[in-house]
């Protein structure tokens, strides 16, 4: 079998099948036909570019922060990398996201049980457990053999 | 001799292999599961629906603080289908829990507590076989707890932590019986055998730690970022969302190349036989970052505490020890009807010091005594064997 002449013949088809030419944009002719995007583009110029950014956050790490030790305090200090020193936030209007219901079983999350152990040790995450029982089981139907059997005449 | 014709032989051949094929016991009753986590789960759906009392009840007796009595001997009555499907569970090698790593932090491990509970009916179960003079089917009970303490795994590093406590809860046990028959020298080679031959004490810490930084690494991307805000703002919707607006890659690289460095160097320390003040004091500068760099107290924020994990590996396999060195001893009582003056050489050590434990005899029996303390519990570690005399 050939290799080289399948190739050719494998290229020639693709260039039947595909436009291979170089892509040519034209700004122009774009512009006409998206004026929303064009919008929304020109609208992004008035945030702050990546680079104010991090200038910004340059200040921040600057900024003497007191000691802290347990982990709530670094979420504190953690967020404050992404605000300004007086406590605004940089970017100005804040995202809406969607509110998240805590369900009880984010105690047994693989974040919740850490979290508990790196701030109370072995004691607090066994408590954690004990509480872990008591709130989600174990739970289950008393129900007699006969019962759910009664359940289920109708099948 | 009987003649068949061609067709009646195919006929009479293939009602063979028909029979055959239906009759086989094989085809017919699958095998039981070669997972041995699927029998535990079954174990934990059949754990009674206890009290709050019950389940107290259960472990106080299970780490010794009570004796056991009519109540909690009902109590672990009615848990006698979670020990049957865990007695069927020790005997599978491989174990695995089907934890949900895709979903990161945010995986749910309803099974750990039932494990921890587990653990303590299977102790409490010991204490009372022990309770009752049955110091094998006490010791028993106690080697499938460790088995069990081994299939706990190493999974993440709270499985990893939930094993050593239950190995923990499994020597404490031992080592009240073991006093109980000391004089019964059968028994006790029998239990320095088994432990002879039930493999490591402890899971390894490297294994989750390396998923753990897999599963940091891939949080600390922008797309990503909401998940990684809401897990460092502890779902405060206000922080999130500052979280959310101000992230950017420079910082976010950054973050992960401080974590990553000092999770790798961790790991070095952890596989590294180094003695354990100097690798104490090596995970203590890792675990120190710098206070004033928000972007390294978020790598912190997911930097286990490191000096913990080390003195609990330190603590177990030291306790291990400690049984280990008590049944050599126990041995000579059980032969000469006294204690001996010292201990003998070559015995397993303690591994807080890399020496010798202290050997202390008192009125009730022994002492074996740690010649360095654990750094984190700030204490020297002891264990005392009572012997019943």
């Amino acid at each position: 079998m050939n290799t080289d002449k399948d190739a050719k013949w494998l290229d020639e088809l693709i260039s039947h099948s595909i436009d291979t030419t170089k892509p040519r944009f034209d700004a122009e002719e774009w512009k006409k036909k998206h004026p929303d995007a064009l919008q929304n583009i020109l609208s992004r110029r008035t945030k702050p570019t990546s680079s104010r950014q991090t200038n910004r956050w340059k200040l921040i790490f600057a900024h003497p922060i007191p000691s802290l030790a347990a982990a709530a305090a670094v979420t504190i200090v953690v967020t404050g990398l992404f605000l300004t020193r007086d406590g605004q936030i940089l970017n100005g209007s804040v995202p809406e996201l969607r509110l998240v219901a805590q369900s009880p079983t984010t105690m047994v999350s693989m974040m919740s049980l850490r979290t508990t152990y790196q701030q109370g040790g072995w004691d607090a995450l066994d408590r954690q457990f004990r509480d872990t029982l008591n709130t989600l089981g174990p739970a289950f139907s008393n129900l007699t053999m006969d019962q759910l059997l009664e359940s289920s005449n109708g099948f | 001799m009987i003649s068949l014709s061609k067709s009646s032989f195919t006929e009479t051949l293939f009602f063979i292999l028909a029979l055959t094929f239906i009759a086989s016991p094989v085809l017919a009753i699958p095998p039981d599961p070669d997972n041995a986590a699927l029998l535990y789960y079954q174990g934990f759906l059949t754990l009674a629906q206890l009290s709050d009392e019950a389940r107290d009840r259960i472990s106080h007796v299970a780490t010794g603080e009570t004796a056991p009595d009519d109540q909690v001997r009902e109590d672990i009555s009615k848990c006698v289908g979670a020990i049957e499907f865990a007695e069927a569970a020790v005997e599978v090698p491989g174990c695995h829990w089907g934890v949900r790593y895709s979903q990161g932090f945010e995986a749910l491990m309803p099974q750990l507590a039932r494990m921890r509970f587990l653990a303590f009916v299977l102790i409490a179960d010991a204490r009372i076989h022990a309770a009752d003079g049955n110091y094998r089917a006490a010791l028993e009970r106690c080697l499938m707890a460790g088995t069990f303490a081994r299939h706990v795994g190493d999974d993440t590093l709270i499985s990893y932590l939930v094993s050593i406590a239950v190995r923990d809860l499994e020597y404490k046990c031992m080592r009240d019986i073991m006093g109980r028959a000391a004089s019964d020298a059968e028994l006790l080679r029998w239990l320095k055998n088994e432990l002879a031959a039930s493999g490591p004490v402890v899971v390894s810490p490297v294994r989750p730690m390396k998923i753990e930084i897999e599963i940091v690494n891939n949080l600390m991307q922008m797309e990503n970022i909401e998940k990684l805000a809401r897990v460092l703002a502890d779902s405060d919707e206000k922080k999130v969302a500052q979280i959310v607006e101000g992230a950017d890659e420079k910082s976010l690289e950054r973050a992960r190349r401080i974590y990553s460095e000092r999770m790798n160097s961790a790991l070095t320390v952890l596989s590294t036989p180094m003695p354990y003040e100097q690798a104490h004091s090596r995970l203590k500068r890792l675990a120190d970052f710098d206070q004033d760099d928000p972007v390294a107290m978020a790598a912190k924020f997911f930097t286990p505490a490191l000096d913990k994990v080390l003195s609990q590996r330190t603590g177990i396999e030291t306790h291990a020890n400690a049984i280990k060195t008590a049944i050599d001893v126990l041995l000579i009582h059980a032969g000469t009807g006294r204690l001996p003056d010292a201990l003998p050489s070559g015995l397993p050590q303690d591994v807080f010091s890399g020496k010798d434990f202290e050997y202390e005899k008192t009125k009730e029996g022994f002492i074996l005594r740690c010649r360095a303390k654990s750094l984190v519990a700030d204490k020297i570690q002891e264990y005392e064997f009572k012997i019943k005399q």
